[in-house]
């Protein structure tokens, strides 16, 4: 689900808005997610923000459901500066997420074990700093998959 | 011991609600207790409660409307890091239940 094309390092972007668009377009060239998946997540994202607290640091994982999308896919991206995300848990509430996760996700239910071993990583500064800390895809999919492991 | 009726609850009303059902599922029956849990959107919760019959609600994202049972907030159980305490708050919240159908 994790592939390499899927990876960006050290995205130069400024918000969610443009990580999210960024991370999209990586899915629609591969052909995983409809069209209409970026609107999808972004509307969602607004109405029900995705950033949840890490050990000292925030991830999101901004998503939408199935209908938009065509095959299962996660794409990762780390960032050149932290970009604000609403808190899952408040969304009024806006943090600096460092580790950007875009799901496409056709069945949950069927990749259960995978979204999990993804949430590990929260409660794991080790991994998280070697996953941002990353200077190649490879890199980030070996720390990832230990994890997986 | 009866079944418990669980609806979980997150944004889309599948990912995070799924992996919060079948971590607590999971760890539940470690205590013997079974569970029958059921994926919403925040917006359903309210005519959910008042239609089904539900035991308590856990969700990971602000729920609108006066809901009459427990909500307990799942977040730190998803992100596993307050997995501990959030069980814990599970744990009492059932034991409540059974102990006022009990008496």
């Amino acid at each position: 689900m994790i592939r390499p094309e899927f990876v960006v390092l050290q995205s130069p972007a400024n918000s969610a808005e443009e990580v999210i668009r960024e991370l999209s377009e990586l899915f629609i060239r591969h052909q995983i997610v409809k069209d209409s998946y970026p609107a999808a997540v972004l509307e969602r994202e607004r109405e029900y923000p995705t950033a949840l607290p890490g050990k000292g640091f925030y991830v999101a994982i901004p998503h939408t459901d199935s209908s938009h999308v065509i095959e299962s896919g996660i794409a990762v991206a780390t960032l050149q500066t932290p970009v604000r995300f609403g808190l899952m848990s408040d969304p009024a509430e806006q943090v600096d997420v460092s580790l950007v996760f875009l799901l496409a996700v056709a069945d949950p239910r069927e990749h259960l074990v995978l979204l999990k071993h993804l949430m590990g990583i929260l409660s794991d500064t080790e991994l998280l700093h070697k996953v941002l800390g990353s200077s190649s895809a490879d890199e980030i999919l070996d720390a990832l998959q230990s994890n997986f492991a | 011991m009866r079944t418990l009726n669980i609806l979980t609850v997150c944004g889309s009303g599948t990912i995070s609600s799924t992996m919060v059902a079948q971590k607590l599922k999971e760890a539940l029956a470690a205590d013997g207790i079974s569970i029958t849990t059921t994926e919403v959107k925040p917006t359903q919760v309210l005519g959910h409660v008042e239609q089904g019959n539900y035991d308590f609600v856990v969700n990971t994202t602000p729920v609108p409307g006066n809901i009459s049972i427990p909500v307990i907030n799942g977040v730190g159980f998803l992100t596993g890091l307050e997995e501990e305490e959030f069980l814990e708050e599970v744990r009492q919240v059932i034991s409540q239940i059974l102990n006022n159908e009990a008496n």
